[in-house]
């Protein structure tokens, strides 16, 4: 080799990367700490910390609480910040892991249609569903809703993977134009379907069209919270083939890898977290494609340490959204997506000039 | 012995055009068969074909006498590596990060300590230990051609465990890279070859090198196999007029003031 005495070390490289992984994650999840205390302590009705603090205790003490400070924090605070909390994990993994399947830091589930296709399918449960499954069967079934966005979600990934996908060639162009006209389909009946809805349902279409904590409850948590512990499970396993799939999809074939079950997976596993945060939450965008981004940013490409890291960035994007969308007026309180939105489009924006070569590589 | 891998009687089409037909090629560990032949003669094809790549319309890949799609894509990996004409990043990986990904898909018993030094061999190796912590993407085409070929390097070695017979299949190795580097590049090839385990099957243009390092030569025109054979044999002016279209005593003898570079070693003194 050309400098025999060469001192670069790939141990000592590899050492702190992951040194920088460790730091990271821990910057992070002190964030998350701090956020969520706030997220306990601040809302719409004023309780002092030390009311909240004793209505926690009580509540992990099992003990009865008649206080109505008690019930805020328990029944109404706590499950929102967890809410926020998984749901801003799910939209950031399912954003990081779309990325690495279209090879293009531009995709996102909001972006392209994805999210308008869960929301969709969740609205075609609330309206149809309601009428044709209610005489049937009498209640609407727990994870009806989340199952329904699911599939939802499925059907348009597979779909715009289809379309934009050529002899194992995603075009990032057709990709996002295709995931614009996807989005506006899905969007059109989604508005067909609120001439067929009552009041009520009326109201939980808008709210699925500009995504809301609003309705966190502990009901909704444990309907997602399965989900949720899938993705957490089965993410970490995506992580060396979406290495590989970043080379091109031949190479990562030639690299020994099951490339056609990885992409299944991955198409599955967005559809999951997309699927189940658009059932409890509506459609919030950009926080998959400003979390990944940031993630890279700072600790490099590896999915290894980008999808748990994505994942923590995410639930402290998305409750930090939180806090400001029932803060700014309170004690109103704005859709999340409208945050979301206000910082995420400008971020991508600023993706877009920054990216060397244009739009389309 | 059955061979390491056997094309035989090969033909691939896309669409309705014929890109390779009836191509006939055995590799065998401790040879260098180099493919040359003029731009869409389906030299690349026939690489793609022979390395699982690419389904064939007719005839047959076969490795030790076993049809290649029955082969699983990791046992495959183990006994073939394969180094495209350019491969691009999508996301910002390291230098270190691409060449590890030679044995993600394979070598993953290995330990952590151990792979990082099969990375740091390959890489020196392929003179780019010096840049191993930089953004792939902010490479220069032959930086990124020599990473690709370390990534070669890593896989080979990782799927060694496993396999005792190798190919390499490069897909113009030395087309981005500098006089030099070219050199020393195939010169680490040829010692891989001398290791008798490791069967080598490239596509080069540069005919002076192809004389120089292969064992076999291949030449193709319009999909064909039109010469196979040593250098010396195959490299006659008959052919070289016939398929590449040039002379190699023009009327007149050229211009005598033009210097004729033809470099033969490379001062970087291998790993």
């Amino acid at each position: 080799m050309k400098n025999a005495g060469s001192a670069v070390s790939i141990r000592v490289l590899a050492a702190r990367e992951r040194r920088r992984f460790r730091l990271a994650v821990l910057a992070v999840a002190t964030a998350l700490l701090g956020l969520a205390t706030l997220s306990i302590l601040r809302g719409a009705v004023a309780i002092a910390p030390a009311e909240v603090l004793n209505a926690l205790a009580g509540w992990w003490q099992g003990s009865e609480q008649e206080f109505r400070s008690a019930l805020v924090v328990v029944n109404i605070r706590l499950p929102r910040t967890l809410l926020a909390m998984l749901v801003g994990a799910a939209l950031a993994l399912s954003g990081a892991v779309m990325q690495g399947l279209f090879r293009n830091p531009l995709a996102d589930p909001g972006l392209v249609g994805v999210s308008a296709g869960a929301a969709l399918a969740a609205g075609a449960t609330i309206v149809l569903g309601e009428r044709i499954l209610l005489p049937l069967i009498g209640k609407p079934p727990f994870l009806l809703l989340p199952i329904g966005a699911f599939l939802g979600g499925m059907a348009s990934t597979t779909l715009l993977y289809l379309i934009a996908t050529r002899e194992g060639r995603t075009s990032i162009a057709t990709m996002l134009l295709a995931g614009i006209a996807l989005g506006a389909l899905a969007g059109a009946f989604s508005g067909f379907l609120a001439y067929l809805s009552d009041d009520r349902q009326l109201r939980d279409l808008t709210f699925w069209s500009l995504g809301s904590f609003g309705g966190a409850s502990w009901t909704k948590l444990a309907a997602v919270a399965p989900i949720m512990a899938v993705l957490a499970i089965g993410a970490p396993f995506l992580a060396r083939g979406l290495n590989a799939i970043a080379l091109g999809e031949a190479e990562a074939f030639h690299l020994g890898l099951p490339v056609q079950r990885i992409k299944a997976a991955a198409i599955i596993l967005v559809a999951l977290a997309v699927g189940a945060s658009v059932a409890v939450a509506g459609i919030i965008g950009f926080v998959g494609i400003v979390v990944p981004h940031l993630v890279r940013l700072a600790i490099g490409a590896d999915h290894r340490f980008l999808l748990p890291l994505s994942a923590l960035g995410g639930a402290v994007l998305l409750l930090g959204a939180d806090i400001l969308a029932r803060t700014l007026v309170a004690p109103a309180e704005l859709p999340i997506g409208i945050i979301t939105a206000a910082i995420g489009a400008p971020f991508f924006l600023w993706m877009l000039l920054r990216r060397q070569g244009g739009l389309i590589p | 012995m059955s061979a390491l891998f056997s094309a035989e009687a090969v033909s691939c089409r896309a669409g309705n055009r014929l890109l390779v037909e009836d191509a006939s090629l055995t590799l065998a560990p401790g040879t260098m068969t180099v493919i040359v032949g003029p731009n869409g003669a389906g030299k690349s094809t026939l690489l793609k074909a022979i390395s699982g790549e690419m389904a064939v319309s007719a005839g047959q890949i076969r490795s030790f006498d076993i049809p290649l799609r029955q082969i699983p894509a990791w046992r495959l990996a183990c006994r073939r590596t394969v180094m495209a004409q350019s491969s691009k990043m999508s996301f910002p990986f390291r230098v270190y990060e691409v060449v590890r990904l030679g044995i993600e898909g394979i070598g993953r018993s290995r330990k952590p300590g151990a792979t990082d030094d099969l990375v740091e061999h390959a890489l020196a190796t392929a003179d780019m230990l010096d840049l191993a912590g930089r953004d792939y993407q902010t490479l220069s085409g032959g930086e990124q051609q020599r990473v690709q070929f370390a990534r070669a390097l890593c896989q080979l070695e990782a799927g060694a465990a496993l396999e005792p017979f190798q190919a390499l299949f490069l897909d113009e190795p030395t087309a981005s890279l500098d006089l030099c580097h070219q050199i020393s590049l195939l010169e680490a090839v040829e010692r891989l070859k001398a290791s008798g385990k490791v069967a080598i099957l490239a596509i080069l243009h540069d005919l002076n090198l192809a004389a120089r390092f292969a064992d076999r030569l291949v030449v193709m025109q319009a999909g064909r196999i039109v010469a196979d054979g040593t250098p010396s044999a195959v490299l006659t002016g008959e052919t070289l007029s016939r398929v590449f279209r040039i002379r190699l005593n023009p009327p007149g003898g050229g211009d005598p003031g033009l210097p004729v570079i033809l470099p033969q070693f490379c001062s970087i003194v291998a790993a």
